[in-house]
């Protein structure tokens, strides 16, 4: 098992190698600090079955043809099929699914706990699940027959890169995740470009709300990644992970943008919440009155409309940019 | 039976640890400010320092100010409208395990706010959304539970207790539904379960206080009716106390009070159990004293209970009624060991 990793990331290795000897860093021109994408082993490859894959729980999954049939686990996998050009071959997905439009249109398996007769009705032979949302599911949707791919726990855009790539090897759309990745690679750098510039004064402070008891989103999480793309100072970039704060440290902290997460519906207005609250009322971002109630689906689900996440919070930062 | 200087005594160490305790929790927090500007900001508050002076923050005035005073104020507040209502209930329904929510005042008002968060129906009517639900799906409980129990004779206790034991499942099954469909809500609802006094402005504390007001004053007028009534009903009766009025009056007042409680900081269990119970022991069971110190007591409970849930993991907050738990039943079971001991 592990010789076999080893073997395979040495193959990766050697490939970025001559790729880059040979010339062809391509876009990898401008500032990009993550590692530029390397083409996977076998890069032209729609027709690289019958083929075997490790997926991110460890397991092998052994496909003889690319898969017709698709199940989704997880809204992230979904929106990750689909940008992929996979639309037409879901065959369920979960009730949380809302993006993009013909989900609505395809048969549900359920919420966090999926329905495994239902998925078994569906007769697919790939079931897309997320390695950790998912992480009790998977050996039961095995034992009942079903192909299960576990992609792996996005923290960061390479993160949804690597996701991207490993559906795309599965199921004989590669090329396409790479270019999926490129755009939007193309996107984010379009868009940090514009906040490059920024001197730490500039930069505004800003108070991530993802629920009304006041839990923010630390260090690794999407948010934060985002914020600090985006040219911000996360107010809770101490923390670590999904983490509560108390009132006194939102104040103290002085926020000058407040963007809060947990708008699902039209009667919610996070931001009117805010609003009400006297103790905030002599805070930078209600004084100017810099509340924004973001989409959460947008921030923090690891998939293609990540960049349009970091988008919308680069234009709640700095509107004057863009 | 009591000395007067004993009574006295009683109250007045009560309301300083009370003092006391307020000073501390006013001057620790998350947030950490010097104990010293604390003070100048309160003394300022207080007009007896000048504005010239001032030499912190704006955001340090705002903390102390708006948000741990107000927090501190309802925790007093809560702490005593519960402590005092379980000391009716008790009274009423002369039952050692009645507690302020032993009529499904709580269930009703859990049920309110779980549909609202549910539904994101919290601008309807701006913050006060779920206070207002919670505390009338909390009365109308209350009424229901009443009315299942009444029979033509009037209501007998024990089938007040069962009507409440119903309807508190019946409630309880309707909120394990909802928390079942809540997904990515849950944590909120179960949040407000436990209880928290994050977030709440003044305006809570004027909410809360003329029910307890009223409450408290109502339960003080009757207390000699009370004292006789925990000899028994009949004897009760016989000496001319109107047994049924004097139990209705009692369990309005006592459920207000919950309500009002409930329905600004949450289901805080324990202390209107506890204190009551706790209080019996130590000064006996004379409601004329029982209830004014049951009042302090509880709001001394309530005050470190917040503290605690503000520190223990700061800057994480506890719901508060994991606290009065932890604090509040190791204690009692302490008590209740060696008050036994010492009687038996």
């Amino acid at each position: 098992m592990s010789w076999r990793r080893k073997w395979r990331f040495l193959h990766v290795a050697l490939l970025v190698v001559v790729l880059l000897t040979a010339g062809c860093g391509g876009a990898a021109s401008n500032s990009q600090p993550e590692q530029q994408p390397a083409p996977a082993e076998n890069g032209a490859s729609t027709s690289a079955f019958p083929l075997t894959i490790t997926d991110a729980s460890g397991a092998e999954i052994h496909l003889e043809k690319a898969p017709e049939r698709l199940v989704s686990l997880a809204p992230s996998n979904t929106e990750n099929a689909f940008a992929l050009g996979l639309g037409s071959k879901m065959v369920g997905v979960t009730d949380w699914d809302n993006y993009p439009e013909e989900v609505k249109e395809i048969e549900k398996i359920g919420g966090l706990e999926p329905n495994i007769e239902k998925i078994l009705s569906l007769e697919p032979d790939l079931v897309i699940a997320h390695v950790s949302a998912n992480n009790k599911s998977i050996q039961p949707l095995r034992d009942a027959g079903l192909k299960v791919l576990a992609l792996p726990d996005s923290k960061n855009f390479n993160g949804v890169y690597e996701a991207l790539r490993m559906l795309g090897k599965a199921t004989g759309t590669l090329d396409k995740a790479e270019e999926v990745i490129q755009q939007m690679e193309q996107k984010k750098a379009a868009i940090t470009a514009k906040v490059a510039d920024l001197s730490e004064k500039e930069k505004v402070k800003v108070w991530v709300e993802v629920s009304p008891d006041l839990y923010t989103a630390g260090r690794g999480t999407f948010i934060d990644d985002l914020i600090r793309l985006a040219g911000g100072i996360n107010v809770a970039a101490e923390e670590e992970g999904w983490v509560q704060l108390s009132e006194e440290q939102v104040i103290a902290a002085q926020p000058d943008v407040i963007i809060t997460t947990y708008g699902g519906y039209e009667t919610e207005k996070p931001s009117e919440q805010i609003r009400a609250r006297k103790a905030w009322a002599d805070l930078p971002a209600v004084k100017e009155n810099r509340i924004y109630d973001l989409n959460s689906d947008l921030v923090s689900r690891p998939g293609p409309r990540l960049v349009e996440g970091l988008e919308q919070v680069a234009k709640c930062l700095y509107p004057e940019r863009f | 039976m009591y000395k007067k200087w004993l009574i006295l005594a009683w109250i007045c160490g009560l309301a300083g640890v009370l003092l006391t305790s307020v000073v501390i929790s006013v001057s620790i927090g998350s947030a950490r400010l010097p104990v010293d500007v604390v003070w100048r900001i309160l003394l300022l508050k207080a007009g007896l320092y000048p504005d010239t002076l001032a030499d912190w923050p704006a955001s340090a005035e705002t903390i102390v100010w708006q948000v741990r005073l107000p927090r501190i104020l309802l925790a007093m507040l809560v702490g005593a409208a519960l402590a005092v209502a379980g000391v009716g209930f008790q009274a009423v329904l002369r039952n050692p395990l009645a507690d302020p929510y032993i009529l499904g005042v709580s269930s009703g008002a859990a049920l309110g706010a779980a549909v609202v968060i549910v539904f994101g129906w919290q601008s309807l009517l701006g913050e006060w959304t779920i206070p207002a639900v919670a505390f009338s799906l909390g009365l109308l409980t209350l009424f229901l539970v009443y009315r299942l129990a009444m029979v033509e004779r009037g209501v007998a206790m024990e089938t007040l207790l069962l009507s409440g034991v119903v309807v508190q499942a019946f409630l309880g099954a309707l909120l394990s539904f909802f928390l079942s469909i809540s997904d990515d809500r849950m944590q909120q609802i179960i949040y407000w379960l436990m209880g928290s006094f994050a977030l709440k402005d003044w305006v809570s504390s004027w909410v809360v206080l003329p029910f307890l007001m009223f409450g408290w004053l109502l339960l003080f007028a009757l207390s000699n009716s009370l004292n006789i009534l925990s000899l028994g009903e009949a004897q009760a009766a016989h000496l001319g106390v109107s047994v049924d009025r004097v139990r209705l009056l009692v369990l309005t007042a006592s459920t207000l009070m919950t309500a009002a409680a409930v329905s600004v900081s949450g289901t805080i269990g324990f202390v209107g159990l506890v204190i009551p119970h706790m209080m019996r022991l130590l000064v006996g069971a004379d409601h004329r004293i029982l209830i004014p110190v049951s009042t302090l007591a509880g709001s001394i409970l309530m005050v470190w209970a917040d503290t605690a849930a503000r520190m223990v993991f700061s800057p994480r907050e506890l719901p508060v009624g994991v606290i009065t738990a932890l604090l509040g039943a190791p204690f009692f079971a302490y008590l209740l060991r060696r008050v036994r001991r010492q009687r038996g």
